[in-house]
């Protein structure tokens, strides 16, 4: 059997951490807002249909239980809103694509063009009214573990998207 | 590329015959709810309270699909398909509109299936597929016959990314005797064996109450309770439980790993195995995207090792299309694994660890709260059954302190090895070529101590190293992209 055991070159190598990222448009904060409103207005409506229609559950006790953890949950969301929103960014290489997010637990992927197998390009009737799409790049990675990048105007979109073509 | 009869470089619709298919899609969607408004038409109509002529009701029925319907006739008026360069473009969406583009080289399989509603209609089923996916990435319901067939064969002469190889005679290097089933009988998860059983024992209990209204449940106590328990009864029943479960072990391997053969050739491997049917696969090397052997700690006394290929285009939620191999001898491994890495990092390369923070975190974040619910819950029934979910701490804090303690992980140029496991031990080698993607993770904690999660995706599945310093995160990741982007002829997916 033959060993070899190359020494690995640090100084050459690319090196992803140290790329600026760009931040997402500002407008697709207001796309967040719109969209968890209406998530929540639903949520509040099916509770309290639930709690009209079910007598047992219309005690004090628990509808405060209820509201604290619809409370707490909206304020959850605001924060991953405000805050996370400043984390929502991304940088285009020349051979992969890098994207992070999160708030309290924070991702970053790093997608080589090279393993991009097709991607796809959405516009939302929201979106649009912000001219904002998302990109969806579809690698072979098990358990389908494609990276959306949301928040982009749709000339960026349309750029990045037609770097990756070329690239794939 | 510039097909004679259809241009494919123009936008192309769907058939007009899809309008069929749509109302078909639309019944097939929606029959329970019609047979359940037909139903309680029928029944308030014998109860003499129905007041709609028939006539509405035809209509309500008719107005129903038209108004289902309408989604997918925005569909169908919105989508297009046309070959652009050397992408296919495909046009579509409801409200939201989505533009796929697929690399004509990346294509798998084009797949054009006619039913007999397609036959009659002369139009196809097409189903275009990457390795992007676990699903078909393209599907178009109707489309016409001869557009069809044209596009399969312009996407045809294109070169397809994974062509079938056939394999040169190849060398058998690996066969179960009886002897190795007894071993790998022993060796099974005996208590998922039992579970198994007792599932099977209670769904034929709920049978025969629910054919012959036997409550056989309540019998069997009734049973039980005229039993004078000596220790000779108890210990005759303890053997018969564990007899059966052996049985039923050795059952169950006999049927997976029966006549099993392994045959290695340049190209990769063929195995060979089944009790009532025979069933073969060709691996083709190319399409293995990492591989790993695993024993649990009676394997790992009787020397045993379960070998899995993580294949490219494997289902990772269907255990039974997996590729697991009983490798008995450490050389066979060796030989085997050869065919993806001739040298193991852990072979050459320095041992790495994981941060001793990993091991009580885990204990704290999640079995501290759940024991502690759990006690107050008990507490309140007997104190004494407080002591239950103590043990079920004391027994995960300890888990975690082994974990930790066996973590271990290796990377030479070319590739990553990792060993973990608590009382078994699982390896894994994942070569950086066959990485998709490349995740850090981090969370409060793991930032203010400079760590984080470093997450390897491939084809097959996922390598994590939890809690690694944020350098060595960096560096491996940045090396890993390297052997991606710059390394020659390695992009094979």
């Amino acid at each position: 059997m033959e060993y070899n055991n190359q020494l690995i070159p640090t100084k050459d190598i690319p090196q992803y951490q140290d790329i600026p990222l760009q931040r997402v448009e500002p407008a697709y904060k207001k796309v967040l807002w719109f969209n968890w409103t209406m998530a929540y207005l639903f949520i509040i409506a099916l509770t309290v249909l639930i709690f009209i229609v079910n007598d047992e559950l219309q005690k004090g006790w628990i509808i405060a239980l209820a509201a604290l953890v619809l409370a707490s949950s909206i304020a959850l969301v605001i924060a991953s809103i405000e805050i996370g929103f400043k984390n929502r960014s991304w940088a285009l290489r020349d051979k992969d694509i890098i994207f992070k997010k999160g708030w309290l637990f924070q991702s970053t992927h790093i997608v080589p063009f090279a393993k991009v197998q097709h991607c796809i390009l959405k516009t939302g009737p929201i979106g649009r009214r912000y001219n904002l799409a998302s990109l969806r790049f579809m690698t072979a990675a098990s358990h389908q573990r494609d990276i959306s990048i949301n928040g982009l105007s749709l000339e960026d979109a349309e750029k990045i998207k037609e770097h990756a073509r070329q690239a794939i | 590329m510039q097909d004679k009869q259809f241009d494919w470089y123009t936008p192309q619709k769907l058939s007009p015959y899809a309008f069929l298919f749509i109302i078909g899609k639309v019944i097939n969607q929606s029959w329970a709810f019609l047979l359940i408004f037909i139903g309680g038409k029928f029944l308030k109509k014998e109860k003499g309270i129905g007041h709609l002529g028939m006539g509405y009701f035809i209509l309500i029925i008719i107005l129903f699909i038209v108004v289902a319907s309408i989604p997918y006739v925005i569909q169908y008026l919105r989508f297009r398909i046309f070959i652009k360069g050397n992408d296919l473009i495909v046009l579509k969406g409801l409200f939201t509109k989505k533009v796929i583009t697929i690399p004509i080289h990346k294509i798998q399989s084009v797949n054009a299936v006619q039913g007999y509603l397609n036959r009659f209609t002369e139009t196809c089923e097409l189903k275009i597929e990457t390795a992007g996916d676990e699903g078909t990435e393209v599907e178009i319901k109707a489309i016409d016959e001869k557009k069809a067939y044209a596009l399969q064969e312009l996407l045809k002469k294109a070169p397809i990314a994974d062509e079938t190889i056939t394999p040169p005679e190849p060398e058998t290097i690996l066969g179960i005797r009886f002897w190795d089933i007894i071993k790998l009988s022993l060796s099974e998860n005996h208590v998922k064996t039992f579970l198994l059983i007792l599932t099977y024992l209670l769904t034929k209990i709920d049978d025969i109450k629910n054919l012959f209204g036997i409550d056989t449940a309540k019998k069997i106590n009734e049973e039980a309770d005229k039993i004078a328990y000596t220790t000779n009864i108890i210990l005759a029943f303890t053997l018969t439980v564990l007899l059966i479960t052996f049985i039923v072990s050795f059952i169950r391997v006999l049927i997976r790993y029966y006549n099993m053969k392994l045959k290695i050739s340049e190209k990769g491997f063929e195995t060979q195995w089944g009790f009532l049917q025979t069933q073969k696969k060709l691996l083709i090397k190319e399409n293995i995207q990492q591989i790993s052997w695993k024993n649990n700690l009676m394997q790992r006394i009787l020397g045993i090792k379960i070998l899995r290929f993580f294949m490219t285009s494997e289902k990772s939620n269907k255990p039974n299309q997996w590729i697991r191999i009983p490798v008995m001898q450490e050389r066979l491994l060796t030989q085997i694994s050869h065919i993806y890495q001739n040298v193991w990092p852990s072979k050459v390369a320095a041992s790495n660890g994981i941060d001793a923070s990993y091991k009580w975190r885990n204990t704290l974040i999640f079995v501290t709260p759940l024991s502690i619910i759990a006690g107050i819950i008990v507490y309140f029934k007997s104190p004494w059954l407080t002591l239950v979910p103590l043990a079920v701490f004391i027994y995960f804090a300890i888990i975690h302190i082994i974990l930790q303690y066996n973590y271990t992980f290796w990377f030479h140029q070319n590739s990553i090895q990792i060993c973990k496991g608590v009382w078994g031990r699982e390896q894994t080698i994942l070569n950086f070529k066959n990485v998709q993607q490349v995740e850090i993770k981090t969370s409060p904690y793991l930032r203010s101590h400079n760590l984080c999660t470093l997450v390897l995706h491939s084809a097959g599945d996922i390598v994590k190293l939890p809690y690694i310093p944020v350098a060595q995160a960096n560096y491996i990741s940045n090396w890993c992209l390297v052997q991606i982007e710059f390394e020659p002829n390695l992009n094979d997916l």
